[in-house]
């Protein structure tokens, strides 16, 4: 996943909400309650994935926050700090994580978790600042790689300053490599003019902005470094350099720019998104190397997971819908064809219907079966997201594969007794903070009822009124299995009284009730 | 004699007590969510236990209630208290009052109340935070002058002081998730109380107090209000300040003595009216409370009181009853005062017992007049 795709992504995020999915029409199977540790996952909006085998990273807005999971023993692993991660890989027990630099905070440093010290270390390297003009800046020209990837036992990077560059986690050294030359560079030589490139349109477009792998032909990992207009193939066992043409196959569409690049290291198909002059929405290509075309595949695709035996699952992103695409019939280099789509796979848990989905990927337990996650995200603390897997993902197989579903949340089950808000101290008017804007009233009731939630200030004056006589589902009767009689969507309180006024800041009580008899006390601090 | 005159003016008395509550009850509330909310649970046992209606005459703690009082005491009075709400909130207070005859009243009053016992907030991620604390402190100095054997006018100073919360730091590691909270606080030294009291007859008293306004800012050009600002802290670079504003009241306040079978009966009544902001422009969200009680002097050393408080009046009486009545909450207020000796010294205990307006529980108030 590249920088821009990320970003992307967090400005559709606001969209997301208006446009929640309804993907229960599309669902080929219904997925039933998991059963899952769900106190672990340390967010439920996920950016991102990186991994292989059993073991997945997860990238979620939590910065640096990264959870293990095997698929059958969901054993996780939560780290979380103060920074923000753009792009991740995985690989040889150490997770590299591309930061967002623009605060200034990471200068000069990559950061990576080695898993096997279980610590979390960077690494520093100084380059060149081609586009910073500002000496003040330039001298930090910083670690700007906006994606990663691993093969070959390195990982590599898409770094703004440095093109592909190698880092070992081992040695904590960086090298540097140019299209065209086999030799590698230290940071410090690095110019992009060194790249050889001629092209008019600037600097810009001599930047590898996109990293990935697939396999060569011999077997080996490859390295696909993209710039807007090229993509290269990097050898990293002689060094040698190749590059595809920007060539569409369908004569009704005229190359516009390279905007993704997909691959991994089992498969030997490539695919990129490509931007097409006239089209609004970028075209998801596979490259045709007998053809040395692009072929188009689908239409506005934000990611791409590879199953075994050349199956690909397409993550298809607007701002009406998203949707799971399998890709099941490339199997040769010929153009694919619109029944090579399975049936769309959608994910939907009861009530639960997730408002974007940001990322898939698909871990291979042996040559046809494996388990695809997928990564949801909303800008909303009051509806559903989280992680969604299946165990026993098959090639040609969907339509009965059921998905589980984990996602942050504890479970309550000793009634009215346990209610609190989440979160407990609420910021109502801070726009940084737009999850913490209102809190959610956490419940559970022994039996089916209608509910009272009101506010009152220190002294027991009356604030407002969140819901009054609300029907709400007994506690064992939550279609999450989580114990809770919430209504997410109306057991909310933004901070304001019954006037539409904004409370000072202080601390309030709130009062749930029940007709049947119960009810709750609790307290919050409104921090505006 | 005093009957007389006592006929003659109570009709008028109450006729401008109903005249008020129907003009405040076309207004609409609120007071709920306003800055300032712990100031306005009456201070100390007796008052409380009177519903909180001591404006007109308080028994002790003057500086607090009505600062005009302090030319008229008696003796030298210090006082100690405490208090147990429901829910947690707990407050403490002390005081101490005397005159320089003829005519000045000096008084000082320190009031701690909050909640020390916030143990069940939860972050976004549904982590429990540690438990957390909400603390204020209010200082008041008060100065009274006997204008007239019948008038008297006070001035009370305060400082008012808040802390709590705001944010909280959270990191997830190996071992678990670790957080910490960031407490935020805001002072404010320029609150005023204005206090007028006007003795009728030896039997009746009235009261005025302009309470909470801030008449220095009001002279540099903003509006007169107390004003807290707090310094939000946050663990990210986002602390802000916000600013919030003390509504200014105004209270009325009478007391009436009586006898009840022979025995001394005091009945007291305030309304506090939230009518306007700093500026003395009329809120659009007035509210008015009442609060009313009675004392009565069963025992020579012992004294009943029994008392109602804090029941608003708004337009939502007529436009929204249903929601009216259905947030109606008030509360029933009961003690006693006890005089006796201890360490060889006159001491008053006084305890009040109330409900809390939603039924959470019990609200308790013990406290120790000494007169000397």
């Amino acid at each position: 996943m590249t920088k821009d795709n990320l970003r992307a992504k967090r400005r559709g995020l606001g969209s997301a909400l208006i446009a929640t999915v309804v993907f229960s029409c599309f669902a080929p199977g219904l997925a039933t309650a998991a059963d899952l540790p769900t106190k672990e996952i340390t967010s439920n909006n996920i950016l991102g994935f990186a991994g292989n085998g059993d073991t997945l990273w997860m990238l979620t807005d939590q910065g640096i926050n990264t959870t293990i999971a095997a698929s059958d023993t969901l054993t996780w692993l939560g780290l979380k700090t103060s920074f923000r991660a753009l792009s991740m890989a995985f690989g040889s027990k150490t997770v590299v994580l591309c930061l967002d630099t623009t605060n200034g905070q990471t200068i000069n440093k990559l950061w990576f978790y080695n898993h096997s010290n279980k610590s979390y270390d960077s690494a520093s390297a100084d380059f060149n600042g081609n586009l910073i003009t500002s000496p003040a800046v330039k001298s930090n020209a910083d670690f700007m790689a906006g994606a990663v990837t691993y093969g070959n036992g390195y990982f590599w990077l898409a770094n703004n300053d440095g093109g592909l560059v190698r880092f070992d986690p081992g040695q904590k050294s960086f090298r540097a490599y140019f299209p065209g030359k086999t030799k590698s560079f230290a940071p410090s030589e690095i110019s992009l003019d060194s790249f050889g490139i001629k092209d008019s349109a600037g600097l810009l477009q001599k930047r590898i902005s996109g990293v990935a792998v697939c396999k060569g032909s011999a077997g080996n990992a490859v390295i696909m470094a993209m710039t807007s207009n090229t993509v290269f193939l990097f050898n990293p066992r002689d060094t040698s350099w190749d590059s595809l043409t920007n060539t569409i196959s369908d004569n009704t569409m005229t190359f516009s720019e390279f905007k993704n690049i997909f691959g991994s290291p089992n498969s030997p198909f490539i695919f990129a998104s490509i931007a097409v002059k006239d089209l609004e929405k970028p075209q998801l290509c596979r490259y045709n190397s007998v053809q040395k075309k692009w072929v188009p595949v689908a239409s506005d695709v934000s990611s791409v997971a590879f199953g075994p035996d050349s199956t690909a699952y397409l993550l298809l992103s607007s701002s009406s819908s998203d949707k799971i695409r399998k890709l099941s019939g490339a199997k040769t280099d010929t153009a694919v064809q619109a029944s090579s789509f399975g049936t769309r796979i959608s994910i939907s848990m009861n009530y639960n219907t997730p408002d974007l989905i940001t990322d898939i990927a698909y871990l291979s337990k042996n040559d046809s079966a494996g388990a695809l996650w997928i990564g949801t995200y909303s800008s909303a603390s009051t509806v559903n997201n989280g992680l969604f897997f299946s165990r026993h993902e098959e090639i040609d197989e969907r339509a009965n594969v059921p998905f589980n579903y984990v996602h942050r949340e504890r479970k309550i089950q000793s009634g009215l007794k346990e209610a609190y808000a989440v979160p407990g101290i609420l910021f109502s008017d801070r726009s940084q903070s737009p999850d913490a804007a209102q809190t959610v009233f956490t419940y559970s009731l022994s039996q089916a009822s209608d509910v009272t939630i009101s506010i009152y200030d220190w002294n027991m004056n009356f604030v407002k009124d969140v819901i009054v006589n609300r029907p709400r589902p007994a506690a064992k009767d939550d279609p999450l299995g989580n114990g809770r009689s919430t209504n997410r969507k109306e057991d909310v309180w933004d901070g304001k009284n019954s006037s539409g006024k904004r409370v000072a800041v202080g601390v309030y009580y709130y009062k749930i009730s029940a007709k049947s008899g119960e009810r709750a006390f609790g307290k919050i601090i409104v921090a505006k | 004699m005093e009957k007389s005159l006592l006929q003659n003016k109570t009709p008028r008395i109450l006729g401008s007590f109903i005249f008020v509550v129907c003009i405040l009850g076309e207004c609409m509330c609120q007071v709920g969510g306003e800055a300032g909310a712990y100031l306005r649970a009456p201070v100390g046992a007796a008052m409380t236990a009177c519903g909180g209606s001591q404006t007109a005459e308080p028994q002790y703690l003057s500086t607090w209630w009505n600062p005009a009082q302090l030319s008229n005491l008696n003796k030298s009075i210090f006082t100690l208290g405490t208090g147990l709400y429901s829910l947690g909130r707990t407050e403490a207070f002390g005081s101490f009052e005397f005159k320089l005859p003829p005519r000045v009243g000096i008084g000082l009053c320190a009031l701690y109340r909050g909640d020390q016992v916030i143990d069940n907030l939860y972050t976004l991620d549904e982590t429990k935070l540690e438990t957390a604390s909400f603390t204020t402190l209010t200082i008041k100095a008060a100065l009274s002058y006997l204008v007239t054997r019948k008038l008297s006018l006070g001035l009370s100073f305060g400082v008012f002081y808040q802390s709590l919360p705001t944010s909280y730091n959270e990191s997830f590691t190996e071992s678990g998730n670790q957080t910490s909270l960031n407490y935020s606080d805001a002072t404010s030294v320029s609150g005023f109380s204005l206090g007028m009291q006007y003795r009728v007859a030896d039997s009746l008293s009235l009261g005025l107090v302009l309470r909470d306004i801030d008449p220095l800012q009001g002279l540099s050009g903003r509006p007169a209000s107390i004003t807290m600002n707090w310094q939000l802290v946050s663990p990210d670079s986002y602390n802000t300040t916000v600013t919030d504003e003390i509504l200014p009241a105004l209270v009325l306040g009478a007391v009436f003595k009586h006898r009840l079978y022979g025995k001394p009966l005091r009945l007291s009544c305030d309304i506090d009216g939230y009518l306007f902001d700093g500026s003395f422009t009329k809120l659009d969200h007035m509210e008015a409370h009442i609060n009313a009680g009675a004392q009565w002097q069963r025992w020579q050393t012992f004294c009943l009181r029994l008392g109602i408080n804090d029941i608003a009046i708004n337009r939502d009486i007529y436009d929204a009853s249903t929601d009216y009545w259905r947030n109606f909450g008030f509360r029933i207020t009961g003690g006693f005062g006890w005089d006796v000796a201890l360490f060889k010294k006159p001491i008053t205990i006084n305890y009040s017992a109330a409900t809390d307006k939603v039924w959470a529980g019990l609200d308790q108030m013990l406290d120790f007049v000494y007169k000397f």
